[in-house]
């Protein structure tokens, strides 16, 4: 059997052990993560169901053949660094499980603010015979593996994070002269919304609320033909609903109420929803929990595509037919907001095949 | 108006007490900052009700009279993008005697600042400088553009009404992009004025590009802000220290004037620290909750009380980073940048 089929197997056989319901290892990592206040039971949940749904034999191997990963090109014989942010839980997952894939051999740094949940997924993968201790290594602490050079280092950065991770991994011997980086920063997605049913109205509380807010695949602005008061009604009784399954788990700061006082002030259209603030225009970005809605058609979805360019994760639409003019390749389905395929891409780029360069 | 003047110019009355004039003034007739004031207070009542009834507002402005009777600090802070969102002013359907903006380029979104009444600018402006400068001795000049191209730029008008207090005749602005005439130099020296020049950051970094020449050694230059443009950047030390070795000063001469067209008063720093007018207070606030303020050496909001803008609204959040010592002075760090949101990113300290 060739090599990558066995590795796409022995995943799939490790994903299984790690999300079937005897899994006590998962579950006393749900549990400490929630007991520990980490995230929501709901949103933990939540990502292990749509990381669940999103794997199966066909995505995994509808992927390789996309990414053109086979015994010929692969990433084997490299070490690739995935330093993991912990904003959303399992925000890692793909970068590790995208690694293994690839071939090459995984050096993990978990983050202190999801540090159970993603260990448990590596452990089943080190149950196998196909990963090794040596294959597979990760620490909640960076300098342990210092003096350990990578061929690639995969994060997801800012202007302001980017120069400290670089120095820390000059610093600590993480790379070589030739070390490639991956470096994503999106910072949120955008959601055109043409019609307000019911379902629709759903998907779109989801892309804004799930994770509150958090995560480049979150809804920070939405454009609609309708305005923020012609459809205040549908969204706060969504959201009620929607709270009410989902309890908020992060409050946000006193500085939010000001803005709601300051939307007030200069008669700016606003949706306050004790925990989250959306509001009609005035892009800032300057907090958390709060969204834009602006009143528009998809040439304003254009044009803010290119105006926020590489801040913008992915543009949302209603039904696959409609389309926005330049942003074919980030344009997905609202439903897949928060429950993104398996190969999805973070800052438009492929992670798998991007590994094998 | 003439009143206001009198009030807040007055060394007899304290900032306190007039501050509270000002601000039962301004809650009646700035519609802006009434707005800000009740739904501030209550949000849930602002949110269920489209008007704020007029019991409900005068109950709001008692409870923050009360409160701000024992702490000052403690008047709803308008942010100071209000100008640039709305007419901020305590004079909604009169004619206004000045406007001023901030800069910009023509398509950016810039501050409007309705003035009412220039004679309390004027005032201001000059009173202020008094307070730090001997302005009687002094030819004032100006590397920026002239007025009569910038008739929106509150710095160029200061500058303008400064020079027209000399009657020396050698107080003006300078030609840009020419050398400095060294007889215009010896001129001011020769009649025993002080030099004050005012430029902006790298306007002053132009000048001495152009041409050598040392300024007398008790002139002062005033720079007004402006590190960072577009195209270049450059931190206040940095800066400091080529213009003191450009001009021939000492590092002390390098003064620094802190304003905005927001604002009809000024702060000026003699070193690292801006000192303010009597009228004005400076505030740092933490800026996930601007109520709160910030105790010395800490980082922060940069919150001011300027009465000077009686007109328009005098209790302000700006968008500055700043600290404050613990004598009352302060330092302007840049703009405030909040932490990079709602997206994955890996922290060396965090992660």
């Amino acid at each position: 059997m060739a090599d990558i089929q066995k590795r796409i197997n022995t995943l799939l056989e490790a994903t299984q052990n790690w999300l079937s319901g005897d899994n006590l290892y998962l579950k006393d990592a749900i549990d400490q993560t929630v007991r520990e206040g980490y995230f929501s039971f709901e949103d933990v949940n939540f990502a292990i169901e749509a990381i669940n749904k999103s794997i199966s034999r066909s995505a995994i191997e509808a992927w390789v053949d996309r990414a053109g990963l086979g015994d010929e090109s692969n990433a084997s014989q490299k070490n690739v660094l995935c330093l993991h942010a912990g904003n959303l839980p399992l925000v890692g997952f793909q970068d590790a499980f995208a690694t293994l894939l690839s071939g090459a051999r995984y050096t993990g740094k978990i983050s202190r603010k999801d540090p159970y949940l993603l260990p448990t997924f590596l452990n089943e993968v080190k149950k196998t015979d196909m990963w090794s201790d040596m294959d597979v290594q990760w620490t909640h602490r960076l300098d342990d593996f210092e003096g350990m050079p990578h061929d690639a280092v995969v994060f997801a950065g800012s202007e302001s994070s980017v120069p400290g991770v670089k120095e820390a991994i000059e610093k600590l011997s993480l790379n070589h002269e030739n070390t490639r980086l991956l470096i994503r920063t999106a910072h949120f997605s955008m959601a055109y919304l043409d019609r307000k049913d019911e379902q629709t109205m759903s998907d779109l509380t989801e892309a804004i609320f799930r994770y509150g807010g958090m995560g480049c695949r979150s809804v920070a602005i939405v454009v609609s033909p309708f305005s923020l008061d012609e459809i205040r009604g549908e969204l706060a009784d969504q959201v009620k609903t929607y709270w009410l399954e989902n309890p908020q788990h992060e409050y946000p700061s006193p500085k939010i109420k000001q803005q709601f006082a300051y939307n007030e002030a200069v008669e700016r259209p606003q949706l306050w929803l004790e925990y989250f603030l959306l509001q009609e225009g005035g892009f800032e970005f300057d907090q958390d929990f709060v969204c834009y809605w602006v009143q528009g058609d998809q040439s304003k979805v254009a044009e803010f595509a290119e105006q926020f360019d590489k801040q913008l994760q992915s543009v949302y639409v209603t039904d696959s037919e409609k389309a926005i003019d330049g942003m074919e390749q980030q344009v997905e389905l609202l439903q897949n907001a928060q429950q993104p395929s398996l190969s999805w891409k973070p800052d438009g780029v492929d992670t798998l095949t991007w590994l094998q360069d | 108006m003439d009143e206001w003047k009198q009030l807040i110019f007055n060394d007899s009355s304290s900032l306190s007490d007039i501050a509270l004039q000002v601000f039962e003034y301004q809650f009646e007739h700035n519609p802006v900052y009434r707005r800000y004031c009740v739904a501030l207070d209550d949000i849930s009542a602002s949110c269920e009700t489209e008007l704020v009834s007029e019991s409900e507002s005068k109950n709001v402005k008692e409870k923050i009279l009360n409160r701000v009777r024992d702490d000052i600090t403690s008047y709803p802070l308008l942010p100071i993008k209000a100008f640039k969102d709305a007419a901020v002013t305590a004079h909604p359907s009169q004619e206004t005697e000045l406007v001023f903006k901030s800069s910009g380029t023509s398509d950016m979104q810039r501050s409007i600042h309705q003035v009412h009444d220039a004679n309390l600018y004027d005032q201001s402006l000059l009173k202020g400088f008094q307070h730090f400068y001997d302005l009687d001795n002094a030819v004032i000049w100006g590397y920026t553009p002239g007025y009569a191209g910038n008739p929106h730029s509150s710095l160029i008008y200061m500058i303008q009404k400064l020079i027209d207090q000399d009657n020396s005749g050698l107080s003006r602005f300078l030609p840009l992009g020419e050398p400095v005439n060294p007889n215009a130099i010896k001129e001011v020296q020769r009649q025993g004025k002080q030099l004050i020049l005012f430029g902006a950051a790298f306007g002053l970094l132009d000048l001495l590009e152009i041409d050598d020449f040392n300024l007398p050694s008790n002139s002062i230059v005033v720079e007004t802000g402006g590190m960072k443009t577009h195209r270049r950047e450059i931190t206040r030390g940095e800066l400091h220290k080529r213009l003191a070795k450009g001009f021939g000063l000492d590092g002390s001469r390098i003064h620094s004037e802190y304003g905005m067209a927001e604002l009809l008063s000024q702060a000026y720093a003699s070193g690292k620290w801006f000192s303010t007018v009597p009228w004005m207070q400076v505030t740092i606030r933490n800026p996930e909750n601007p109520n709160k303020v910030l105790p010395p050496y800490q980082e922060g909001v940069i919150g001011i009380i300027d009465l000077a803008n009686v007109h328009s609204c005098s209790f302000l959040l700006t968008a500055d980073k700043g600290v404050m010592d613990n004598k009352g002075r302060f330092q302007v760090l840049g703009r405030w940048n909040p932490k990079d949101l709602r997206g994955c990113n890996f922290l060396i300290d965090e992660d």
